[in-house]
């Protein structure tokens, strides 16, 4: 009975139905369950895979840029990495290198701050404070010559206010 | 009271000699255990001006000492202070000055130094008398004194000694002869017949345009058991707001550029290299003169990761000078700062 016969390895096809069907049948009782996140995400995978991994591979540095632009570890920033990204093999190397050069950027940037405002600090400070108590101190002399000595003395060295006109002919 | 104030003593000379403590005058490099002393040469008048005349040559000047080819551009940079320093200083009359200063320090020693100053009436040009004697003398004893006298029309002579204590550590005496486009000087330094060690220096200074000038050092040093020489040769071009002055010897290079860019800026640069201590470094400094404001501000920056300032001000109605200084070494970390106060 070829018909009969041809049930039974058809039962264990029947298990081993093309996935998609099954996992369509799945994912129609998981979708209820997705979050707005993992919907959104899902959306990324529309985009070719070079710019998903090129889009990955910026975002994670510049996290971690940002949190290592004020603390500075040694060797904490390669293991700060998040463990469960999807990382290409291909880029890790990039990755490393860069964090290195981050590493000694945030370092040196650091310093250069300090360097940088304490000679300011030391060199330009002092005089700018002078002359801006000389400017100062000028501006308050010209005011009180101007209060003393008439509106139009204000300038330095002016005459002590304008005579008044002639009397016209009458 | 000029020529009394310009006769003095720039900074007292530091009272711990010893025998290690770098030379005074120049690129001069005396091997360890020889000292020359600190000690300034006055200031030049104005040059035995040549008679006027068609002659090229008749309008060179003299071109000063041979110490004074670089100081132009050393005198833009600030002076590291440290501690506090208290200093008075009064006339008490045409031809003498007595000064006072009290120093207090958190790295070295506290102390008191009495200064005094003569100067003579023989005077030779509108701002210098001769002769001039200065000394100076701390709370330990230490002795610093100089003589300085015009012995002939052209020819000066300079005697200076200082102790450390009761024990002599620097003597020397030197006589100048300024000829009308030249200068020529020697130097004897810590004679000692009895052992048979002393030092010879001898300068030559010739002006060659009136914005050039060439001259040569030599020095000799002498003890028992060894001697040796170095030569240096020396060149400055002095421009219309600019001088710049090179070094070359056997104990390395040194060149310098002094730029006035108004009446307020200066601007100093200095490049060095030593032979001995293998090692190169270049400076830059600046100066700026607020008469207004009363203020002079000085301020340097350096190779070895050095930036330094100095701010002097006039306290107006009294007769008050405030000195603040600051140093830092981004390197090694390390901050000195310092103030001063003089009176009168």
């Amino acid at each position: 009975m070829a018909a009969i016969q041809e049930l039974s390895p058809d039962s264990g096809r029947g298990e081993t139905r093309p996935p998609e069907g099954e996992i369509e049948g799945d994912d129609e009782d998981e979708e209820l369950d997705e979050t707005l996140l993992e919907r959104l995400w899902g959306l990324t995978e529309m985009f070719p895979e070079s710019l998903q991994s090129a889009a990955e591979v910026s975002a994670q540095c510049s996290l971690s840029v940002a949190k290592k632009l004020y603390r500075c570890g040694a060797g904490s920033c390669i293991l700060r990495l998040k463990p469960d990204c999807h990382i290409n093999s291909r880029n890790n190397l990039d990755i490393s290198v860069y964090i290195f050069r981050i590493m000694l950027s945030c370092s040196f940037s650091r310093s250069a701050l300090w360097v940088g405002t304490t000679s300011f600090m030391i060199l330009v400070l002092p005089v700018v404070f002078e002359t801006e108590r000389l400017q100062l101190e000028q501006q308050q002399l010209q005011q009180q010559r101007q209060i003393l000595l008439g509106p139009n003395a204000g300038m330095s060295g002016g005459m002590p206010g304008m005579m008044p006109p002639a009397p016209g002919k009458l | 009271m000029g020529s009394v104030l310009a006769a003095s003593f720039p900074n007292p000379p530091p009272a711990s000699g010893g025998g290690s403590a770098p030379g005074g005058a120049g690129l001069v490099t005396v091997p360890p255990g020889f000292t020359m002393p600190p000690v300034s040469a006055v200031p030049p008048s104005s040059g035995t001006q040549g008679q006027p005349g068609t002659d090229a040559e008749s309008s060179l000047h003299n071109p000063g000492t041979f110490e004074e080819c670089h100081r132009k551009c050393k005198e833009v940079f600030p002076v590291q202070m440290e501690g506090v320093r208290l200093v008075v200083n009064k006339g008490l009359s045409n031809h003498f000055q007595v000064s006072h200063t009290i120093t207090l320090s958190t790295l070295g020693d506290s102390g008191y130094r009495f200064g005094a100053t003569y100067v003579g009436s023989k005077q030779t040009g509108p701002a210098e008398s001769f002769p001039v004697m200065v000394g100076d003398m701390d709370n330990t004893g230490s002795l610093n004194a100089q003589i300085i006298h015009q012995l002939a029309s052209r020819i000066r002579s300079k005697v200076a000694m200082q102790t450390q204590q009761h024990k002599f550590v620097n003597w020397q005496c030197d006589a100048e002869y300024r000829g009308d486009d030249f200068t020529a000087a020697v130097t004897i330094g810590n004679p000692d017949v009895l052992a048979g060690s002393g030092i010879l220096v001898a300068h030559y200074l010739q002006s060659l345009s009136p914005a050039l000038v060439l001259g040569g050092e030599l020095v000799y040093h002498r003890r028992p058991g060894e001697e040796g020489t170095v030569t240096s040769f020396v060149g400055r071009y002095t421009g219309s707001n600019y001088v710049a002055t090179l070094t070359v010897g056997g104990a390395g290079a040194h060149a310098s550029y002094y730029h006035k860019a108004n009446d307020q800026l200066q601007i100093g640069v200095e490049f060095e290299a030593s032979t001995r201590m293998q090692d190169t470094s270049v400076s830059f400094g600046y100066q700026l003169d607020v008469p207004k404001a009363n203020l002079l501000f000085k301020g340097s920056l350096d190779s070895n990761w050095v930036v330094g300032a100095t701010l002097e001000k006039k306290l107006v109605p009294l007769p008050l000078s405030l000195a603040l200084g600051a140093f830092l070494n981004h390197r090694k970390n390390k901050f000195q700062c310092g103030f001063g106060i003089t009176i009168g």
